[in-house]
């Protein structure tokens, strides 16, 4: 049998034709990625089997109008085409545009490669009402023309029928015919044992070397060889397309029309725009959010608790456990949770970007964005930035222009993330009070002007340069397909967990075994905690560069914390929470001591595991129980109000009586919701399994006696507190009956009850919480001095360091490692010099912590503008 | 004239290219907007800026400051 016979085919055409849907159903799902040589540019092929046993390999590029490349991507689809590699061209045409799109297949063409023409949007075309001769366009072109419908029948017999016929006869496409001043120039430009068309790019200018032509050409003609060859190829394809497209019927296109004039009205635009995203916004954050603790109780289930209790169980040292499940475990559990948020957020923009409604942001807000130096589209990512930095880092790939990408990542981290709301929350309760809602808007608001600041300054030093030229098809609308967005949205998730979540998974693993591993205590008391875990010795170690910006030495739980919330910024509250209960003074806090617990069996870890993972699926119906509520506060602002002050609100409203059945329901949602009647029934579950379990084991082994005592009396609780609740629950249905048969009495004395049992319980709560609570608070009151500003310049630190891991790993993915660690350190050190600043300026007043941070930001802007020198962004306008 | 010079509504036919970048001009030319070809300004962006052409039965968007460019005659 002879050799099976291997094909390269290039994937070529202009943006928005429908390419890649052509692609993914011809090569379904077997695709591999990759990067093309020296730029950052995705390399994305196809295999496919022909039924000869043809090895096809398809190569898809990025979308081009034409052979000259002004962006990256389109250097990498011009230099492709261009080359040797490819032994078949397949041109992906839109027939919708014709005429536009046959421009490209002429050039191509010229090259002489073997070519089939692809033709797409068929369908929408036929609904348009318009029809057109295939098999003509095929005998003028000179090229086999095939439909683009794969899932028809016969068309994917017809595309390879084709592609062997294109391989295996000499071709004849149509010669564009140049003008006789052209034909001169192009003699001039010809140089020896070269084909014809490599004159035609030189003086196009696609290839160097037509330089001298071309200027003499604009002097004598007054007009370059590339607007002149423009002219004789579109005059070519008038000829080409001459009566091949005809119409039955009328254009449907009104509905296009009348959207356009709604979401690109002059008054209208922006509004509508600022609607979508806000809906886009909640999709992800909220909709995607209800997910999260799904894959993180999952997560923790196979990997960290899972693995963990399996390694434990076949007895490997404590050693590997530490590393493989509180290290690697803890790394794949935190890919996981982003799963939710970064494929909500390819979903929502792969559905704008199908619709055609992306062009049109691009086109809403390009005037605006331009002050930063940014296009219109990049308003998006900064906007996304607001949930949280790595889907809005993800979603710069719909940006095709290197430098806009650089910028636009640049800037997003400054968008206040929802991961750092809970940490201000905090500081807003312990030092602002009522003014914390204030305080939460000046970090946003200093996040946003640090973040246009910051796009100045880039864009005069590192990124020089103007930004590219603006020009944006405004593609037809059309109604997503479901399959193609899903499929977008999936490709792109993929990409995202098998290369950013590659690395973020091993920086968890290396600062999780920072957290495990322990070193003597330099800093602390010795005697009572004799090895710290590396992270606090780091974080004492660097305490003092705080001190500037209001953290003093003593307040080394402040320092310690930051490094803590590089795992996810929500934890500088948890981390400040139990450092601040280790004081040197202390005997070994009971966290610290090892906890005794039941000997692990098989049977015990299975238990485990069902109910962690019982528990994260059951997260999601409670997430969504709860979820119209987010609609007017997606960025979770509520969370200054507890449950339990909802609960003592509602009933106090009830008292009033006869009330409208309406305002009733409403006050009844609103009980029942901060009842959490659902999270009670769970724990009761949770605590009857654990009994169980226990007490099953102590049958065996006697010692176990005293835990299953403590586990039957958690129980006992957990069904007490149920069983208030639900008696809560009869009073408040009874009282929010319409049709209540009680008299104003009754009424009165039933709403006094429970307005009594409520305020007990949230009484009750409050002192519970409060007890530790109010000693976190008063710590770190005491610890800051009890000062605001102090409070607010370590706020400001925590908005501006470096972002989360998980954040850190997706931009070192998507812009590489010396671009990110400049953005890291610009961030640190931006982030130490504004808090010491505010710090200095409104309470420490020492003229040489003025001095030093404006010298750093000035030092700061030279190595910028010298960089931006050194390294130009090769733009190739 | 030039394309500052047009008013939503308004056709106007290319009669040629002033000195620009050779990236943006043969992206433009790609698209269709070559010498004898008619352009017609069919709308503006919300902030004035960038705006709407049709060309060649197909929709573009240009800025006015780099479109500038472009040596137009006015049709009727």
């Amino acid at each position: 049998m002879a050799p099976k016979r291997k094909i390269t085919v290039a994937l070529v055409g202009n943006p928005n034709t429908g390419k890649s849907t052509f692609f993914n159903a011809w090569t379904g799902l077997h695709q591999v990625t990759g990067n093309w040589p020296g730029v950052t540019v995705e390399k994305l092929m196809g295999e496919v089997t022909l039924p000869g046993g043809e090895e096809v390999t398809v190569v898809d590029l990025p979308g081009i109008y034409s052979l000259h490349a002004v962006s990256q991507d389109e250097a990498v689809a011009s230099e492709y085409a261009r080359s040797g590699e490819p032994d078949l061209i397949v041109n992906v045409v839109d027939v919708v545009n014709l005429e536009r799109n046959l421009y490209l297949t002429l050039a191509l063409a010229e090259l002489g490669k073997p070519m089939v023409v692809v033709l797409t949007m068929t369908d929408i075309f036929a609904r348009q009402g318009f029809g057109i001769k295939i098999g003509e366009l095929s005998e003028r072109l000179g090229l086999p023309v095939v439909t683009g419908d794969l899932h028809r029948r016969g068309k994917r017999a017809a595309l390879e029928q084709a592609i062997l016929e294109a391989l295996a006869t000499k071709q004849q496409p149509p010669c564009v015919v140049y003008p006789d001043t052209l034909n001169q120039a192009m003699l001039r430009a010809h140089r020896e044992n070269e084909p014809q068309v490599r004159a035609i790019h030189r003086l196009e200018g696609i290839i160097p070397g037509g330089e001298e032509i071309i200027a003499e050409m604009e002097r004598v003609l007054g007009t370059t060889p590339d607007v002149i060859m423009a002219a004789a190829r579109y005059d070519r394809i008038a000829e080409i397309t001459q009566g091949l497209v005809s119409r039955r019927g009328h254009a449907r296109t009104e509905l296009g029309r009348t959207l356009d004039r709604l979401a690109l009205n002059r008054w209208l635009g922006i509004p509508i725009f600022l609607g979508i995203m806000y809906i886009l916004f909640w999709f992800t954050q909220v909709v995607g959010g209800c997910f999260i603790d799904l894959f993180d109780g999952i997560g923790d289930a196979l990997f960290v608790t899972g693995l963990g209790n399996v390694l434990t169980l076949v007895g490997a040292p404590q050693w590997l456990i530490t590393i493989l499940a509180d290290g690697l475990g803890t790394g794949i559990q935190t890919v996981l949770t982003f799963i939710p948020p970064v494929f909500f957020i390819f979903w929502g923009l792969s559905f704008l970007e199908d619709s055609g409604y992306m062009a049109r942001a691009a086109y809403v807000m390009d005037r605006f964005m331009r002050l930063l130096g940014l296009p219109g589209s990049a308003f998006v990512p900064m906007l996304v930035g607001f949930g949280c930095t790595v889907p809005a880092i993800m979603a710069t790939r719909t940006l095709s222009n290197r430098r806009d990408r650089l910028l636009t990542i640049f800037m997003a981290p400054f968008m206040s993330c929802g991961a750092r709301l809970p940490v201000y929350a905090l500081f807003g309760a312990a030092f602002f009070g009522v003014a914390s809602g204030t305080m939460v808007f000046a970090i946003y608001m200093s996040g946003i002007v640090l973040a246009v600041l910051t796009g100045i300054l880039l864009k005069h030093t590192l990124f020089v340069g103007e930004p590219s030229p603006f020009v944006l098809e405004l593609p037809l609308y059309h109604v997503p397909r479901f399959h193609t967005v899903l499929g977008q949205a999936w490709k792109r998730l993929s990409h995202f967990v098998f290369r950013a979540g590659k690395v973020m998974a091993v920086m968890v693993l290396l600062l999780s075994l920072c957290d495990k591993v322990r070193v003597p205590n330099v800093y602390g008391n010795r005697e009572t905690r004799p090895n710290v875990p590396i992270i606090e010795f780091a974080g004492r170690a660097i305490a003092p560069i705080f001190a500037p910006m209001g953290v003093e030495s003593d307040n080394w739980q402040g320092s310690v914390s930051l490094i803590v919330g590089l795992f996810a910024k929500e934890q500088v509250v948890s981390a400040l929470n139990t450092l601040y209960a280790i004081d040197d003074s202390m005997v070994p806090a009971a966290g610290e001591a090892e906890e005794e617990s039941a000997p692990l069996t098989w049977r015990r870890a299975a238990a485990e595991f069902r109910t962690g993972v019982g528990e994260a699926f059951a997260s999601v119906p409670e997430a969504f129980s709860g979820l119209l509520d987010t609609l007017f506060d997606p960025l979770g602002v509520s969370i200054f109000k507890s449950d339990l002050e909802h609960l003592a609100s509602a009933a106090e409203d009830l008292r009033e009586p006869g009330q409208p059945p309406e305002r009733l329901a409403v006050l009844r949602a609103e009980f029942e919701g901060a009842l959490g009647l659902d999270a009670l029934r769970d724990a009761v579950g949770h605590a009857e399994a654990t009994a169980r379990v226990i007490a099953e084991e102590a049958l065996t082994n006697p010692q176990l006696a005293g835990q299953a005592e403590a586990a039957e009396a958690d129980l006992g609780a957990a069904k007490a507190a149920l069983a208030d609740a639900v008696a809560l629950q009869h009073l408040v249905i009874a009282l929010t009956d319409p049709e209540s048969p009680l008299g104003p009495e009754a009424y009165a004395a039933r709403a006094a009850e429970l307005a009594e049992r409520t305020e007990a319980l949230y009484a009750e709560e409050l002192a519970a919480s409060a007890e530790g609570d109010a000693t976190l608070m008063k710590t770190l009151r005491t610890k800051f001095d009890n000062d605001r500003n102090r409070a607010f310049a370590y706020l400001l630190f925590v908005l501006l360091y470096v972002p989360c891991l998980a954040a850190m790993a997706t931009v070192i993915r998507e812009i590489g490692w010396k671009y990110s660690t400049v953005l890291f350190s610009y961030l640190t050190l931006l982030g130490w010099c504004v808090a010491t600043l505010y710090f200095q300026i409104t309470t420490a007043h020492q003229p040489l912590w003025l001095i030093v941070p404006c010298v750093i930001l000035a030092a700061v802007a030279a190595v910028f503008y010298a960089l931006g020198r050194k390294f130009k962004i090769r733009m190739v306008v | 004239m030039d394309i500052t010079a047009m008013k939503i509504g308004d056709r106007a036919e290319i009669t040629g290219y002033s000195v620009t970048s050779a990236g943006y001009r043969a992206k433009l030319l790609a698209l269709g907007l070559t010498q004898g070809a008619t352009i017609q300004l069919i709308g503006v962006a919300p902030m004035g800026d960038p705006m709407r052409l049709k060309v060649r039965g197909f929709e573009l968007s240009l800025r006015r400051e780099e479109a500038k460019f472009l040596r137009l005659k006015a049709v009727n």
